[in-house]
């Protein structure tokens, strides 16, 4: 009837969930800071000539975009670990 | 007559017996001893069986019975032989209906006893619920709890048996009222003793009947839920059991005082104050809340095997009184999750201790595995039935966590064993938790970037009207090459109109004047671009408004003083 397996080892162990919940959620808290310091900070209308707007929008999108995604993910990654140390196991 | 008529039913009974059940006429019971707990709620007979094959064929299966009342509160029963050297073999038992309705328990001895050979010692151990009769039905809180329990003396089997004897273990404490004294018996110390008694043929019935005091604890779970989810992330199983609980014992008559309960410690003896749980070893985060929170009057103490929960109800529990609570906690996966690449195997107990000599009337038992689990597979110790499998949504659920509903009734304690469930599950789905978060972070910051380029406002931005200038930018420009082109048409048309006059010899009062007046044109002209350039650079933000506004003034000032020398000279022409 039984069946010897090893037993189940958790991807990440227990005692490192408070660890790596402070240090992910701190860098994800900074590069939220900082992606919302660019939004409130941008101003608009610099740009006289059509194409070169165009384009420096563009960038300026992925620039943003791109520090969304390290926040979020830091973040993310982070509230998880959160939960996990708090004892809502997801 | 009638002698003959009596023996012919004897005849026919007898054809008949054998026809239906063939196993009968095989063996003969040697010897049996029986002993019969009734000292607490559940009744456990356990009778230890030496038989002999009397026919020439080799037998591998013995047959027990119960009479109907004990037939239809059987919990469990198992079968073991006991060897010389006291080694226990465990055997596997199997119901079966015989031809006339009687239920049998085939025993299958897993080896064959030869003709003419006696067996080892069998052991049949069979727990029942349920069974006593509460006699008084209805007591006061001072009164003393009796229970009634009917057997017969012989051994009910389908076999005859030679020799037998039956002990009965009374409860620790309590007086016994009254009991069946069927030659030869004796009552010892907390037990009673029938028998031997020789040669009793098969299925015989003797009413016994014994009235006793039992104020042990009848308590039953009448429902227990209990929930088993699965965590692959914290490496945690959390356990958490819904229970409701009533007092099977003789109902409480009249009212119930406090104040007697506390004064007296043998008032409400039959009452429950307190139980304990034993939960697994490693056991942490216990919570025990009923209805309206946390009770707080419960104490935990760890021990080497298991941690025990001393569980004190709001109210001592009477004959007829329930509560209902709720009792979880968490326990690492370690002891009782193994896997193997992709493949899982949970491996944990059917239900746990409840209390002490529990019944369990009817337990649901719902297994919550990890989102995205499949190809479950159960291993049951016992029979139960399988419910249809639902999905339970939690903390980051997408598509739902799948959950196996198991549900089986009458247990007790001796079916506290660990059943198996297999499931296949992909790493990969962990990630999907904390991607839900990512993904919902992403979708804020996705959304601020569309809202600080979007333009809510009512009235007109400045910035906005300076855009709508730079669109007229090449008509200026246009407009104003056209401008500068004409003023040098007539520029060149004035000069030479100005070399005729010289030619034609005019005074030179005139040419003067005239001079005077292209020297001021290119004056006014300087001006003018002046102010176009002043106002290109508003245009393109390089000045502020507050000083294109003073040089503007500056600039048309200059250009009024002009136009007024250019109209005197004009004048005076």
């Amino acid at each position: 009837m039984t069946v010897s397996l090893p037993p189940f080892e958790p991807l990440v162990p227990s005692y490192v969930y408070t660890r790596l919940s402070l240090v992910l959620t701190a860098v994800g808290l900074l590069f939220m800071a900082m992606f919302f310091m660019i939004e409130v900070t941008s101003s608009r209308s610099k740009y006289v000539d059509d194409s070169n707007r165009f384009h420096a929008t563009v960038a300026r999108v992925l620039k943003e975009v791109s520090i969304a995604l390290i926040a979020s993910t830091f973040l993310g990654f982070g509230l998880l670990f959160l939960c996990l140390c708090v004892g809502i196991y997801v | 007559m009638k002698r003959s008529f009596a023996f012919l039913v004897f005849l026919f009974a007898t054809v008949h017996r054998s026809v239906a059940d063939t196993t009968s006429e095989q063996i003969v019971n040697k010897k049996v001893e029986r002993v019969i707990d009734i000292s607490n709620q559940l009744v456990t007979i356990t009778a230890k069986i030496v038989f002999e094959n009397v026919v020439k064929k080799p037998v591998n299966t013995y047959a027990v019975a119960f009479d109907d009342q004990h037939s239809n509160h059987l919990s469990y029963i198992s079968a073991s032989f006991i060897a010389a050297d006291k080694s226990r073999q465990k055997l596997q038992v199997k119901q079966q209906t015989n031809s006339d309705g009687k239920l049998l328990w085939i025993v299958e001895l897993g080896t064959d006893v030869k003709p003419g050979e006696s067996s080892n010692v069998l052991e049949v151990e069979a727990i029942f619920t349920h069974i006593y009769k509460m006699y008084p039905s209805e007591i006061s809180q001072s009164d003393r709890q009796f229970v009634l329990y009917k057997e017969s003396h012989y051994f009910y089997s389908p076999y005859p048996t030679k020799t037998q004897s039956t002990k009965v273990k009374l409860p620790s404490s309590g007086s016994l009222e009254s009991y069946t004294k069927l030659k030869p018996s004796s009552h010892a110390d907390r037990a009673i003793n029938f028998g031997p008694y020789e040669n009793i043929s098969p299925f015989t019935v003797s009413k016994m009947q014994i009235h006793v005091e039992n104020n042990t604890p009848f308590l039953t779970v009448t429902k227990l839920d209990r929930k088993v989810e699965v965590s692959h992330w914290a490496g945690m199983i959390s356990i958490e059991e819904t229970i409701d609980i009533r007092h099977d014992g003789a109902l409480l008559k009249g009212p119930f005082s406090r104040y007697e309960y506390q004064r007296e410690p043998t008032n409400g003896i039959s009452s429950v104050k307190s139980f304990k749980t034993k939960l697994p070893p490693t056991a942490q985060d216990i919570y025990y809340r009923d209805e309206i929170g946390n009770i707080s009057t419960s104490n935990v103490k760890a021990t080497m095997n298991h941690v025990i929960v001393e569980l004190r109800p709001r109210f001592p529990l009477f004959g007829g009184w329930k509560t209902h609570y709720v009792l979880g906690y968490y326990i690492p996966t370690q002891d009782y999750l193994f896997n193997d690449g992709s493949q899982y195997v949970l491996r944990i107990p059917f239900v746990d201790h409840i209390f002490d000599n529990s019944i369990i009337d009817d337990a649901l038992v719902s297994v919550i595995l990890p989102e995205g689990a499949s190809n479950i597979r159960l291993i049951l110790p016992y029979s139960a039935v399988r419910e249809r499998d639902q999905v339970h949504y939690t903390y980051l659920d997408t598509i739902g966590r799948p959950v196996i509903v198991l549900r089986k009734s009458n247990l007790v304690e001796q079916h506290i064993q660990d059943f198996e469930v297999h499931y296949t599950y992909n790493k990969l789905f962990m990630l999907q938790e904390p991607f839900l978060i990512v993904m919902a972070l992403f979708c804020l910051c996705l959304v601020v970037i569309i809202y600080v380029r979007l333009d809510f406002s009512l009235t007109k931005n400045p910035m906005k009207d300076s855009g709508l200038k730079i669109a007229d930018n090449s008509t200026y420009q246009s407009t104003l090459k056209k401008l500068n082109a004409e003023h040098k048409h007539e520029t060149q048309a004035i000069s030479d109109l100005v070399s005729k006059l010289k030619a034609e010899g005019s005074t030179s009062d005139v040419l003067d004047k005239v001079n005077e007046l292209q020297r001021l044109d290119r004056t006014l002209k300087e001006q003018l671009q002046q102010q176009s350039t002043v106002v290109e650079k508003l245009v393109s933000g390089k000045i502020n408004k507050q000083l294109y506004v003073e040089t503007d003034n500056n600039i048309t000032k200059k250009k009024e003083e002009i136009a007024e020398k250019m109209t005197a000279i004009c004048n005076s022409l």
